[in-house]
């Protein structure tokens, strides 16, 4: 009997579908960069997406949006993960959230694994205040993966912790470290 | 990063990788002692066993349902682990192995394991007066200074007294209990209070 794919547990990589053409928007950051940017993209940030819906409610003609909280060169990471994404189902992302075995696909895998840990960290962050599941989903998971069967020494490197520090006096921490 | 962020990256880490995470800074370390234990990853225990051998030592065999075996052991100023000796200076020891690391190995426990075991080694006929001593004092803080209920299916204990029964079994969370086994040395086993406690009420199996 052949092997049954166990589709799933994995996303499906984005399928081109018939669409109408892309509305595109400029996204401005905090330290004053401005980029285009897709709104299917960006409407995987739901705080973004409320934003948008705000100005659609209202009639509003959107010409830009301003973050406020990510500077440029982790914007551009943003809105180039936002446009490799913006044909998934959200719900793929939602339905990972609380999972320990979450599947990277490959292309996300390069993306994310080739940005140093800094870039990673503030690109999480962003993530996180732009309200983007997926992102933090393999964002948090490609540290993980990261940091998995480390010594306290190669940890320290990977976080960016520059000396070692002296333990609490009263703890002989535990018989792992 | 971000608090939830953080837990997040904790979650999706095994529970070895969190105990090294601690040791990188201060801010992790305080970080994760603080996380509730829902944050953590499952260590998957599925068995511990606590023996006092020869020569004032005390061992801890942690098994997982992986399949994979921690051993440790603890003397006088030292702990043991994969061959790397760690001198615990002025702490004493038992407190490190009851107190520190024994909570650190039951905070990572989501489930139920298969066998919570305190014992002497097979040989402990030969134990010297200053072994018994210190199996005493196992008891004795394991009764004293537990803060959470273990979680076990089985539970088997060798004891010299009545009583170390008795304070022994009340550290098992009665849930889980199924089997109890109780290996008297050098005196007759008593059911009078244990058969009141919940632990022995909810137990099926009993083994002396």
């Amino acid at each position: 009997m052949a092997p049954k794919k166990n589709s799933a547990k994995r996303p499906q990589p984005s399928t081109p579908k018939p669409s109408a053409p892309a509305r595109i928007v400029k996204v401005q950051s905090s330290d004053g960069h401005i980029l285009q940017a897709d709104v299917r993209a960006l409407l995987l940030s739901s705080t973004l997406a409320a934003t948008i819906k705000g100005y659609d409610d209202e009639n509003k003609p959107l010409e830009k949006l301003e973050v406020n909280n990510v500077v440029g060169f982790t914007l551009k990471l943003v809105l180039e993960w936002c446009e490799k994404h913006k044909e998934d189902d959200p719900a793929i992302a939602q339905a990972e959230k609380d999972k320990k075995n979450i599947f990277i696909p490959s292309w996300d895998r390069h993306f994310l694994t080739k940005l140093p840990m800094g870039n990673l960290f503030d690109l999480i962050t962003a993530a996180y205040h732009l309200d983007i599941t997926g992102l933090i989903n393999y964002g948090c998971k490609t540290v993980a993966n990261s940091a998995k069967g480390k010594s306290t020494e190669e940890m320290r490197e990977l976080f960016g912790i520059p000396e070692p520090w002296e333990q609490p006096s009263t703890s002989t921490a535990t018989w792992d470290d | 990063m971000p608090v939830v962020v953080m837990e997040n990256i904790i979650g999706l880490l095994d529970f070895r990788s969190v105990l090294t995470l601690r040791q990188v800074c201060r801010d992790f370390w305080n970080f994760i002692d603080d996380l509730k234990d829902s944050k953590l990853p499952d260590s998957k225990l599925k068995g511990l066993t606590l023996t006092v051998r020869k020569g004032r030592k005390l061992e801890f065999k942690i098994e997982y349902f992986d399949g994979s075996i921690d051993i440790i052991e603890y003397m006088e100023n030292s702990r043991t682990y994969k061959e790397k000796i760690t001198n615990l200076e002025n702490s004493n020891f038992l407190d490190v192995a009851i107190q520190n690391d024994l909570k650190w190995i039951l905070k990572f426990q989501r489930g139920s394991s298969d066998l919570f075991e305190i014992g002497m080694d097979l040989q402990a006929v030969y134990l010297r007066p200053e072994d018994e001593q210190l199996y005493q004092d196992v008891i004795e803080q394991l009764s004293n200074c537990m803060n959470r209920k273990i979680k076990t299916k089985k539970l088997q204990i060798w004891a010299n007294k009545n009583s170390e029964f008795l304070s022994i079994i009340q550290i098992v969370d009665p849930k889980f209990v199924v089997e109890l086994n109780f290996r008297p040395r050098f005196f007759a086993f008593e059911t009078d209070e244990i058969s009141k406690t919940e632990q022995w009420k909810m137990a099926k199996v009993f083994g002396f």
